[in-house]
């Protein structure tokens, strides 16, 4: 059982104490994870709250079968597709907006990753599709294996293998490309 | 962006909402329930009495007032608790339910109805007859008539029906013949209507009503007559005293409806009778 287990079981037990240790845990990875989905951090810092409002109002069973943060990730994911569903339009932002929107997401960046490769990495990763930006996300910001990437995408491992494969093809040309205006500059 | 406190402090702020919320819908919906199922429970109620006859003739119409005195088919007087209103109607008329012609409450059985109904001004043509026109047209004088009973010897004086407006299609074929006359009997006042079409009025309005069909004897045979009579004024009183009361009736190939407010029934009985046996 890691610590979000520990936690999220105090917490069913009466312990608010365990959501503030949830919460500072996992929001930061959770709203760049939903960020690779919804594409605006705005939004998924909202969807970070509701999966933890779920959390505390349904009180849904952790059954061990997965980690924590695995599962976590899974229910966030559920509620990222539910507000896609809901919502097809971007938001339209105001140029303040803007600064303001590229101020907080640099400020969640710069607090979870860490050293300047994986900050080239995640730069690149905005300009994939949505589903090579969650497993490339997956793979090598969270160090999830395989059978828990496809627990979090609901795919079985073959499907997750060949995703990763052609994700990782796709990251490939987008930093040669990177290396290539690197080069012109 | 948010700091994790603030996430949680909002988070717990947004369960407690949730919570109130919930338990104010809970309660919402247990007294909507509560509601409904009390209204269920009385239309259950209610349904299961009336089911059952409990409710709904609550004051029954006496089967043979033994209040009411009658001439029978040979004129002799009966007296108080002797009377069978049914007396020498054979039982093959009596059983059959064919001979009970006139109508029940807000119903019509086998007689026509020459109620008012709108008639085209553009495809009739009015007539205004007297008191002598109505009476060579119905073959019946209300002035005529006395009550010659025990308790009660009174000849009935017509009061009001100064005309008559009866009413044709354009090729002359008369289409409403209703006649209202008002007679005072002894100080009580009974209203006539009377039509050749069919029985002047198909309903009887009333909020609580019993009824029971009657035969009268004459020496041409037996007149079904429709008694209608709402809850006594004093149950108790002695002789029945009525709050009102009505009879329908055809005899001659007329249709009657006659009506009183406040009146013994035997004396609107005999009344009934002396009409039937003119």
């Amino acid at each position: 059982m890691d610590n979000g287990a520990s936690s999220y079981r105090r917490f069913l037990e009466g312990d608010d104490n365990g959501l503030t240790e949830i919460v500072r845990d996992y929001k930061d990875g959770l709203i760049l994870y939903l960020n690779g989905f919804v594409g605006n951090i705005y939004a998924a810092e909202d969807l970070m709250e509701e999966t933890f409002l779920k959390l505390i109002i349904k009180k849904p069973k952790f059954k061990e079968e997965s980690s924590f943060k695995t599962w976590l990730y899974a229910v966030g994911r559920n509620i990222a597709i539910d507000y896609l569903r809901r919502n097809s339009k971007r938001l339209d932002l105001s140029m303040d907006d803007v600064q303001t929107y590229l101020s907080d997401e640099q400020d969640v960046e710069n607090s979870y990753i860490t050293g300047e490769r994986n900050r080239v990495i995640y730069e690149v990763l905005k300009n994939l599709n949505p589903d090579y930006r969650q497993i490339l996300w997956l793979a090598y910001f969270e160090d999830f294996s395989n059978s828990e990437i496809s627990t979090v995408m609901r795919k079985n491992k073959r499907q997750v293998k060949n995703l990763l494969y052609r994700a990782k093809n796709a990251l490939k040309n987008e930093l040669n490309k990177e290396d290539f205006i690197h080069e012109e500059l | 962006m948010k700091s994790c406190s603030e996430i949680t402090n909002e988070l717990l702020e947004r369960r407690e909402n949730y919570n109130t919320d919930r338990k104010n819908k809970i309660n919402k919906f247990a007294k909507i329930s509560v509601s409904v199922c009390g209204v269920c429970l009385i239309a259950c109620i209610s349904f299961g009495l009336i089911h059952e006859g409990k409710i709904g003739d609550l004051l029954p119409f006496p089967e043979n007032p033994s209040t009411v005195e009658n001439t029978g088919l040979d004129g002799e007087t009966v007296n108080d608790g002797d009377l069978d209103l049914n007396i020498g109607i054979p039982d093959d008329v009596k059983n059959n339910d064919a001979v009970k012609f006139l109508c029940f409450v807000n119903k019509i059985e086998d007689t026509l109805s020459a109620a008012p109904k709108y008639l085209d001004p553009a495809l009739h043509y009015t007539e205004t007859w007297s008191d002598e026109d109505a009476v060579a047209y119905l073959g019946i004088d209300l002035n005529t008539i006395t009550v010659d009973s025990v308790h009660l010897k009174a000849k009935c004086d017509v009061l009001e029906s100064d005309s008559h407006t009866v009413y044709f299609t354009n090729d002359g074929t008369l289409v409403r013949d209703i006649m209202s006359f008002e007679c005072e009997l002894q100080g009580e006042k009974i209203s006539v209507s009377a039509s050749k079409l069919g029985l002047p009025y198909d309903c009887l309005y009333t909020t609580s009503s019993e009824k029971i069909t009657t035969y009268i004897g004459t020496e041409y045979g037996n007149v079904g007559v429709l008694f209608y009579g709402t809850s006594e004024i004093n149950i108790e009183s002695e002789p029945l005293l009525r709050d009102f009361i009505v009879a329908d009736f055809q005899v001659n190939g007329v249709n009657f409806r006659v009506s009183a407010e406040n009146i013994y029934q035997r004396d609107f009985y005999h009344f009934i009778s002396a009409i039937v046996n003119q």
